[in-house]
């Protein structure tokens, strides 16, 4: 036993060394987990406020950015609404109140974010206080963005739409085929669209938006429009990539997206799985 | 345990720290290169330094860069990694007076051609960890490979720049 200690004792530094490793190798691979939800990550008080205050400097080197962003997006929006009623016959047909307001938006500040890693992050500066949840959507006026990783009080972190791991619901909207957004890690413009069967016409510029199958994004945001179409000649399913609506180099304000009926649609759905079972 | 070399250490530590997390994160030149200039602080700490210590700083430090950059675990692998090699590394290249009054394992004590021999492996070898951990396996090798490779550059450069200017005192060859 003593022997046993002494060999301990004189290769310390080996033995501290493979403890230390496996601490960390246990955290990379246990990295969703409730252990690192939201205090070993930007979202944590201390983390959120640093980056808060370094964005509260950037922004005056691109405030006016901004504001003309903000103006236009108003006036799109402004226009939509003068449109709107010629559309929609509101006498014809009655929507569940539930329904009216299924969707409500949050504006929010992206304070960091990262473009060039294999999994990117963004940190918001609204948290659980202004209603932020795990699980929310996240999108500005151009498209989707991403979807909320960890909140604490003040502060949230998401997994932008350029994480590795993360798959988004999408459709092609002019032949409404449902497929999967997925990043390849490479180019931050792109992001890749799989199982796009063959016997699907496609050509570039088609626009690609959400689903709202996942009960996180509402139906028809948009992610991006094709760039280029392959497909080799004994696979089933194209190589789809596809131009991305954002520009994720620049992301200043957002909205992230609670949906009221989250949970009964989970809850309903939920019960299907256990009955199919 | 207190004194004025430790506390000028701990000084030292934030200033790395604070820059890598504010300015070198947004340092990014063609998607590719990194600038990952905290590893500077673990590669400066003088050569006294216990190899139980180094280890501990080099885990502690890669704990605060992933609390920042959201990737738990890579950092602090990779640092560790990069501090237990550390004192194996300075003993092979031995350069040929030894490391009589030599306090730090800086340019200005030991000179630019010693120095790059002395950093270059170690960081190419950290940031390899830590890209093919991100990365999550072996697909996409050769891009690894070469974010790894660019960024080593990278930072060798901005480090080396970072002595001539803050370290000024003492020779050069």
């Amino acid at each position: 036993m003593r022997r046993l200690f002494q060999f301990i004792y004189t290769y310390r530094a080996f033995f501290l060394f493979l403890l230390l490793e496996v601490i960390s190798g246990w955290l990379v691979i246990n990295h969703n987990d409730y252990l690192s939800a939201s205090f070993f990550n930007s979202s944590n008080a201390f983390a959120g406020n640093v980056y808060e205050n370094k964005q509260a400097v950037e922004d005056y080197f691109r405030l006016n950015k901004i504001n003309e962003r903000l103006a236009q997006e108003n006036e799109a929006l402004r226009n939509k609404l003068t449109l709107e009623p010629a559309i929609v016959d509101s006498s014809n047909f009655f929507t569940p109140t539930a329904l009216a307001g299924q969707y409500d938006y949050t504006i929010a500040t992206v304070v960091n974010n990262s473009v060039d890693r294999f999994r990117n992050y963004f940190t918001l500066d609204k948290g659980e206080a202004d209603g932020i949840t795990e699980g929310m959507g996240v999108i500005n006026g151009y498209g989707l963005i991403g979807k909320i990783k960890s909140t604490s009080k003040n502060y949230a972190v998401g997994y932008s739409a350029l994480h590795s791991n993360l798959l988004i619901s999408a459709v092609i909207e002019e032949t409404k085929t449902l497929c999967t957004a997925n990043w390849d890690g490479k180019n931050p413009r792109q992001i890749s669209l799989e199982y796009v069967p063959r016997h699907i016409k496609l050509k570039n510029g088609m626009r690609i938006v959400t689903s709202g199958f996942n009960a996180i994004f509402p139906p028809g945001i948009k992610i991006g429009e094709i760039a280029s179409v392959d497909i080799k000649d004994d696979a089933t399913f194209y190589e789809v990539k596809v131009d991305l609506a954002v520009d994720f180099q620049s992301l200043d304000y957002v909205y992230v997206i609670g949906n009221e009926l989250q949970q009964e649609q989970d809850s309903l759905e939920n019960t299907i799985k256990l009955a199919d079972d | 345990m207190i004194n004025i070399e430790n506390i000028k250490q701990a000084f030292i530590w934030l200033l790395f720290v604070a820059g890598q997390l504010l300015l070198a994160q947004n340092l990014v030149l063609f998607n590719k290169a990194f600038c990952f200039i905290y590893l500077g602080f673990i590669l400066l700490l003088p050569l006294g330094i216990s190899r139980i210590n180094l280890m501990l700083v080099g885990f502690f430090t890669g704990l605060i860069i992933d609390i920042f950059y959201n990737s738990l675990g890579t950092h602090m692998a990779a640092t560790t990694l990069l501090a237990f090699l550390r004192p194996l590394w300075i003993n092979a290249i031995t350069p040929r007076g030894g490391y009589e009054n030599v306090s730090a394992p800086a340019l200005k004590n030991l000179g630019l051609s010693w120095f790059l021999a002395y950093s270059l492996p170690l960081m190419a070898f950290h940031l390899l960890t830590i890209f093919f951990i991100e990365a999550g396996g072996f697909h996409m090798f050769i891009f690894v490979l070469m974010k790894a490779l660019a960024s080593t550059l990278l930072t060798a450069f901005v480090l080396v720049l970072l002595q001539y200017l803050f370290y000024s005192k003492g020779r050069y060859s």
